[in-house]
Order: C-alpha cells, then sequence, then structure tokens
C-alpha cells in the first residue's frame, strides 16, 4: 500500500482503514521492536508501545485535527521512541522504593504522553526557529561541554559571557513558545 | 516579563544563584503565579534539551476534557481493538516468517558452500566485502542509559544506530570531553563511527583505549580494530590482530578472527 503524504495517511486512520494500520504495522514495528530491545526493552513491550503511539495519533487526530510535517512513518518512530523513554523512567522511579507510583489509569497515561508529545513537537519546532548558532551553544551547552571550550568556540569573551549568551538563547526560545498558540492549550 | 527577572530564574536553574538570594526567590515564585509559570517554562525548556522526562500534572483544560470524553467513547475503544487486533495478526504472521526464515538458512548453507567452491576458483574476496560480513552492529554493548551525565552518550547512540556516524562522533566526543566516570563503551562506538566516516587513525586510537583499558569489552576493541583495518584496505595491519584474537580462545570472535584470517592468506 502506497502512500502519498503523511495527510493522506492520517486520513485513512481517521476512518480506522484496517489496510492502512496493516501497512503501517508492516513498514514499523520491527524497527520500533529493534529500537526497544536495543534499550533495555523486549519485543512485546515495543508491540505495546507501538500500538499506544498509533492510538494516541488517531485520538490526536480525532480530537483536534494533526498535521504532520515529517513523513508519516518518522513520525511515528518518534513518538514510539518517547513514550519508550517515558516507560524506562517509570520503571526507574518504582526501583526507587522511596517514591510510591501512584497508579495513573489508562485514559491518564494516554493523555499525559499526547501533552508531552505536542509539548515535544512544539519545543522542535520552535529551537529550528533559532539562529545556527544559538542552537548549536544550547547543544553543546545541554552536552556539558566545558565552559572553556564553549567560550573558544563561540568566541565569547569569558565563562560569564557564555552564561550570558546560553540565557539569551533559552530567553528567545522561550519567547518563540511563549507566542505559539499551542503552548496556551497545553497549560 | 522582563529581562532581570528572567535571568533571576536562569541563575536559580543554573545553581549560580547565592543561597541567600534563592531564598527570597523561592518565596518571590510561592507568591507569584505569574513567575511561577515562567520559571516552569524554563524548566521545560531545560528538561527538552537535555533529554530529560519529567511527569507533568495534566491541567484541567478544555482540551484535556475533549481528550478524555474522546477516550471514554466507543469509538475510542473501537480503535484500539482494532490496532490490537491487527498487532495479533501481525505477530502470528512474524512467527510464520520465523518459520520460513530456517528454510531460507537451511538454503543459505547451500547457496554458501557454492559460493566458497565459487570463491576457491575466482580469488580472494576484497577486504571491503569482507568487511561486510563480518561486521555486524549486533556485537556492540549496549550503551543507552537514560540519566543527566548520560544524554550525549545515549544521544551519540541513538545518531549512530540511525547511521549517522558524524553525528555520533560529535556527540560521542563532548561525552568524553565533559569527563568524570566515562562508560568505556564509549571508545569501541568511536572507534566505530571513526571507521565509518573513513578516519582511520581517530578511529585506531580509541580502539586502543579500550584495549589497553580493564574494561569487559576490551578484547571487543581487538575485533573492531581489525575490521577497521580491513575497512581501511590495510589488509596486512588486519591480519596481525587477528593473529593476537585467535592466539587466545578467551578473545571476543576468536573462532570468526581464525575463519577471517583463513580468508586473508
Amino acid at each position: 500500500m502506497k502512500f502519498n503524504s503523511s495527510q493522506e495517511i492520517i486520513n485513512l486512520l481517521l476512518v480506522n482503514d484496517r489496510d492502512c494500520i496493516q501497512s503501517i504495522y508492516t513498514r514499523n514495528l520491527d524497527k520500533v521492536i529493534r529500537f526497544v530491545s536495543k534499550n533495555k526493552g523486549t519485543p512485546s513491550d515495543a508491540e505495546e508501545i507501538f500500538q499506544d503511539a498509533l492510538f494516541q495519533i488517531i485520538v490526536r487526530a480525532k480530537v483536534k485535527g494533526l498535521q504532520i510535517n515529517s513523513s508519516f512513518d518518522a513520525y511515528l518512530f518518534t513518538v514510539c521512541k518517547n513514550l519508550w523513554y517515558k516507560e524506562l523512567n517509570n520503571r526507574k522511579k518504582k526501583v526507587r522504593n522511596d517514591i510510591v507510583l501512584e497508579l495513573k489509569g489508562e485514559e491518564n497515561n494516554h493523555i499525559e504522553s499526547i501533552l508531552y508529545q505536542e509539548r515535544w513537537d512544539l519545543f522542535e519546532e520552535m529551537l529550528q526557529k533559532l539562529s545556527d548558532r544559538c542552537r548549536s551553544l544550547l547543544k553543546d551547552y545541554f552536552n556539558k561541554v566545558a565552559y572553556a571550550k564553549i567560550v573558544e568556540k563561540f568566541s565569547f569573551a569569558n565563562e560569564n559571557s557564555a552564561f550570558q549568551g546560553v540565557f539569551k538563547c533559552k530567553k528567545k526560545l522561550a519567547q518563540y513558545i511563549k507566542e505559539d498558540a499551542r503552548y496556551l492549550m497545553l497549560k | 516579563m522582563d529581562d532581570n527577572l528572567q535571568y533571576n530564574i536562569e541563575r536559580y536553574l543554573s545553581g549560580a544563584m547565592p543561597p541567600d538570594e534563592v531564598v527570597d526567590f523561592e518565596k518571590l515564585v510561592a507568591e507569584n503565579p505569574e513567575v511561577k509559570k515562567e520559571l516552569n517554562l524554563f524548566k521545560e525548556i531545560n528538561q527538552h534539551l537535555s533529554g530529560e522526562r519529567d511527569d507533568y500534572d495534566i491541567p484541567n483544560s478544555v482540551y484535556t476534557n475533549e481528550l478524555r470524553s474522546f477516550l471514554r467513547s466507543e469509538e475510542a475503544k473501537d480503535i484500539q481493538k482494532t490496532i490490537a487486533e491487527i498487532g495479533e495478526e501481525q505477530t502470528v504472521a512474524s512467527k510464520r516468517k520465523g518459520r520460513s526464515n530456517m528454510l531460507m538458512v537451511a538454503a543459505s548453507v547451500v547457496i554458501f558452500l557454492f559460493a566458497s567452491l565459487g570463491y576457491w576458483f575466482l580469488g580472494n574476496p576484497s577486504t571491503d566485502s569482507l568487511y561486510v560480513d563480518y561486521y555486524s552492529q549486533e556485537d556492540l554493548p549496549s550503551i543507552v542509559k537514560r540519566g543527566d551525565d548520560s544524554s550525549s552518550l545515549e544521544k551519540g547512540a541513538l545518531a549512530f544506530q540511525d547511521g549517522n556516524h558524524e553525528e555520533a562522533v560529535a556527540y560521542f566526543e563532548s561525552y568524553k570531553e565533559a569527563g568524570g566516570d566515562l562508560d568505556p563503551s564509549v571508545f569501541l562506538y568511536l572507534g566505530v563511527a571513526y571507521s565509518k566516516i573513513e578516519n582511520i587513525e581517530k578511529s585506531i586510537e580509541n580502539f586502543d583505549a579500550i584495549i589497553t583499558s580493564n574494561s569487559l569489552d576490551a578484547s571487543k576493541g581487538l575485533w573492531f580494530k581489525a575490521l577497521a583495518y580491513l575497512k581501511a584496505g590495510q589488509s596486512e595491519n588486519a591480519k596481525t590482530i587477528l593473529e593476537e584474537i585467535v592466539s587466545n580462545p578467551s578473545h571476543f570472535n576468536s573462532n570468526k578472527a581464525k575463519e577471517l584470517l583463513g580468508k586473508l592468506d
């Protein structure tokens, strides 16, 4: 089954088209299984994540419409990765016995994951609006590159100016995020 | 939101604010919902950029209520059912495929025997094709971890997995630069990634770092070093390393090394 665009796939998902769902499985499930298996999970964890990701995409499309700017398959893979990281995080919390995990229920889990993914999409999109220099500076800063290296690479006068530089980029990012109508919807 | 306040938020979150100021700042946050909102946004930005994942409270908004009522609908249950049913069918189909793969393996053995005969008649295969035959990403240890210190390591592993070796190198190098307790596997990944982007010197340098370490994966370093030489067309160097692997049966892939050595001679 061949599709021309992500929108075409979403339209078929909106009418619960079995062939479309089947072809999504065929094209993508193995990749998700490989990813989860390499990241402390099992194939059945991957199948569960895959089903949740696909379901949440359809729910979002139904409730408020969904536009995917990349390929559908790439987007689905991103959603699966984020869901799997969330699951790993939950498992880590369960291991730490000082935290009593509240049983959230399936409905809240879906809502939480949907909101997380939408926030993730928004932040990624706004990051692309920043200058190359800002993106690269933030990337190095959050990858814990030493300040001294950052000063040299970005020709800052000293570490304090590097700190100011990071701050300005974050401030710009915060401004873009706040200006976007989607941010209010997620609050 | 004024600049000074945002600057203080940044100082507060990065730990650059002195303790006496922290007390006043936290009081300000507690008393002022707007400041709290701004602080939360900066926190979310930090979490997004560092790849951390935290749970958020679900807001009681029109949108979440719409999501909730749809999730409770019969339509949502039908969608979930269809997805699960197709998932079930796919699993059964893939098990069947697994069985037919066994037949494929049997067929491959026959093909391999013929190919081996062809090899004896047609001469040695190229070092490149041997590299393709013997290199397996599965032989690399899993290094993906989630946490503050390992985000560049993790990002590197993901880029590597997606075949973006240049990007992987950049992440791994910044992970190394950050210092602290390094996961020794990063040297293996860097060695392979550099070899993929045809920087044999850096590749060997990283393999040597793991080979001389106390890591359990030290002997994997030997195996991948041999493969890197093979990929670079340096078969004599590859042979030297393979001989070293063969000399100790407890070395990783010692049998494969012997087999590969036979093909290079």
